[in-house]
């Protein structure tokens, strides 16, 4: 147990609501390594959160056992609770006290963490800086925008300076350079602390980006546990071809019209408009015929490229699991998930 | 690295040792909790108003009651004291009942339940217990007031400072034993949610039976009622408190320790309440209803 911050065996949680039963979490069995950046992928209703609950103790298990920092969730859940960071996957900031002010809400859950008053204002300080909330300290959190709130709940689950961090979709609602700053601090607290942080997210970019390993979990049950190079590897069979072109989004119906009427295409994986620019991956049946065919069919249109692309975590996820992931997006990003390459 | 992201990393090298007693963090639920009632200007507005109209009620009804009745039932004749330390001494059974049902009921449609809970027992027991101490103070605020306004107005109500010491004494013991009452409340608000009626209802009917507004005496005539009432433990709190303050009794008159062993008996409800309490919260949550109301 000992060179691992988090491990689950068997882990299920059933819900009954009258007569029906929903395996939310069905037998997950992780094993998380100290100082690993670990995240946990899935769509929405995959069972992430709850399966993050159970590890912090809200909720009991209906089958299995976990440990945290080796004390076990069932036998000793307050030694668990003094260890770990929790900051609940909730953006409407609904976990605070509104009618405090940002720095209230801080030194009171300081202070119920068992901060000394001298760390917790030093803390708060630096913390609220960091997240540009400083000028707002004293305001109520009632006036405070969404993104306001969520920075705040991170500062509120780092405050006790615990060893783990359970991160509930941390950056969700958060603008672009909020969101990159707190990716960067998130990273380097693993890297340069030895914290360890298992993160939920439906968010492939932020997660290819932050976490050492991945499991992907949908309908309660793991399907992939590995870093994120191997879940690439795992579906290299998806051939993927990318079609840039130098046009409106106007005539993206008609582009899309011309690509789905070839057969080597077999589906439309994504389209994005960016400015002057479309972007679409479409998979194929096979790269050598497709390219020249699909830069045949869109003749007339100025093309800057149509070329082979390996698959992305989403397009990895879609294949493993069937389903699609929500956000392919950086939070708060009003481009997306190619703009870097503008 | 960036300078911030550097100073933000530096400030988690170091482990803080020094711990705040269990008391501190208590009193900094209720200095938090303080704060946030301080924003809502117009509830404090008509909570002081109410306790000036709550006196002035009575002392109007007081003109309606003989002072030849409460003789006659063996108290002093001045309804309008009877009726002070009656609404004075409910309000405390209201706060020891609904307080920390209603903290919680609050606490769970805001969101904040979950995150109270996932700290460790004891922080969130000091937690509690700040809650439970804002809710006397402000139950404090309440009866001083009532009193006050009730003395100014000519109710006459015992100024012996050891009779005072013997009535706190009784308050408290009344108090220890409906906060088990409370306490009961509290755990089955988180597994059922939704009990704000019934404890109401609870209330009313301890505060009826109790004999908040009327000498209890006069239930004898309608001995079903008369006996509920007396197995109440509240009858028994405030008739030990208004003979103390309105008669002078001591706690050693014959009728006094009837009254004090009554509400002994119901003292094991404390305890009994901390584990109904962490059963419910376990079964909360083993069901997942932790945070939904």
């Amino acid at each position: 147990m000992g060179e691992y911050a988090i491990v689950s065996e068997n882990l299920t949680k059933i819900f009954r609501s009258g007569k029906r039963k929903i395996v939310a979490v069905d037998h997950v069995s992780l094993k998380i390594k100290r100082g690993e950046f670990f995240g946990l992928l899935g769509p929405n209703g995959a069972g992430k959160t709850t399966f993050t609950k159970m590890l912090v103790t809200l909720l009991i298990p209906d089958e299995g056992e976990a440990w945290v920092d080796g004390f076990s969730i069932l036998k000793e859940p307050i030694e668990v609770r003094k260890r770990v960071g929790w900051m609940m996957g909730e953006t409407g900031g609904r976990a605070l006290y509104w009618r405090l002010s940002g720095y209230d809400n801080l030194m009171f859950f300081a202070k119920l963490h068992n901060v000394p008053r001298d760390v917790a204002e030093q803390r708060i300080k630096v913390l609220l800086r960091f997240v540009e909330l400083e000028n707002d300290a004293h305001k109520l959190v009632m006036n405070y925008s969404t993104g306001m709130r969520v920075k705040l709940m991170l500062i509120r689950a780092l405050l006790h300076n615990p060893d783990i961090l359970i991160l509930d979709e941390p950056t969700l609602g958060l603008d672009v350079e909020s969101a990159r700053k707190v990716r960067t601090f998130l990273r380097r607290l693993v890297d340069d602390l030895g914290k360890t942080i298992l993160f939920t997210s439906h968010n492939m970019y932020e997660v290819e980006m932050l976490c050492d390993r991945i499991a992907i979990i949908n309908r309660g049950r793991i399907i992939f546990i590995g870093t994120p190079r191997e879940i690439r590897e795992k579906v290299e069979e998806i051939k993927i071809v990318e079609i840039q072109l130098a046009e409106n989004g106007n005539v993206l119906d008609d582009v899309l019209r011309r690509i789905t009427s070839l057969s080597v295409v077999n589906e439309v994986l994504s389209k994005e408009i960016l400015e002057r620019n479309i972007i679409i991956r479409v998979s194929v049946t096979d790269h050598a015929t497709a390219i020249p065919e699909i830069a045949n069919a869109l003749r007339g249109y100025n093309i800057e490229s149509v070329h082979r692309a390996l698959p992305t975590l989403e397009e990895a996820f879609l294949k493993l699991a069937g389903v699609k992931i929500f956000s392919m997006k950086p939070s708060g990003v009003g481009v997306g998930r190619y703009g870097r390459r503008r | 690295m960036a300078e911030d992201v550097r100073e933000a990393l530096e400030i988690f090298r170091v482990r803080e040792t020094k711990k705040d007693s269990f008391m501190a963090r208590a009193l900094a639920s209720l200095y938090y909790q303080l704060k946030i009632i301080a924003t809502y200007k117009m509830f404090l507005a008509i909570e002081f108003i109410d306790i000036i109209l709550s006196v002035l009620i009575y002392y109007f009804v007081g003109f309606l009651v003989s002072p030849q009745a409460l003789s006659s039932l063996g108290y002093s004749p001045d309804y309008l004291a009877f009726a002070v330390l009656g609404i004075g001494m409910s309000r405390y059974l209201w706060t020891s009942i609904s307080r920390l049902a209603h903290k919680l009921s609050h606490e769970i449609s805001e969101g904040t339940f979950e995150s109270l809970v996932a700290i460790d027992v004891d922080n969130f027991r000091s937690w509690l217990i700040g809650q439970v101490i804002y809710g006397f103070t402000w139950s404090s605020m309440w009866f001083v007031g009532t009193i006050l306004v009730g003395m100014a107005l000519g109710a006459k109500i015992s100024g012996d400072p050891i009779l005072w010491f013997q009535a706190i004494f009784i308050l408290l013991l009344t108090i220890a034993v409906h906060v088990g009452i409370g306490i009961i409340a509290a755990g089955m608000y988180i597994k059922h949610k939704q009990l704000e009626t019934m404890l109401v209802f609870l209330s009313l009917v301890m505060e009826f039976f109790g004999g908040v507004l009327y000498p209890l005496s006069l239930l004898y005539n309608y001995r079903p009622l008369y006996y509920i009432a007396m197995l109440l433990p509240f009858t028994h709190g405030l008739e030990m408190f208004r003979r103390t303050l309105m008669n002078e009794w001591t706690i050693l008159h014959p009728q006094m320790l009837l009254h004090l062993g009554f509400l002994l008996v119901f003292l094991p409800l404390i305890y009994l309440g901390f584990k109904i309490f962490e059963r419910y919260l376990n079964l909360a949550r083993k069901e997942g209803v932790l945070g939904t109301y």
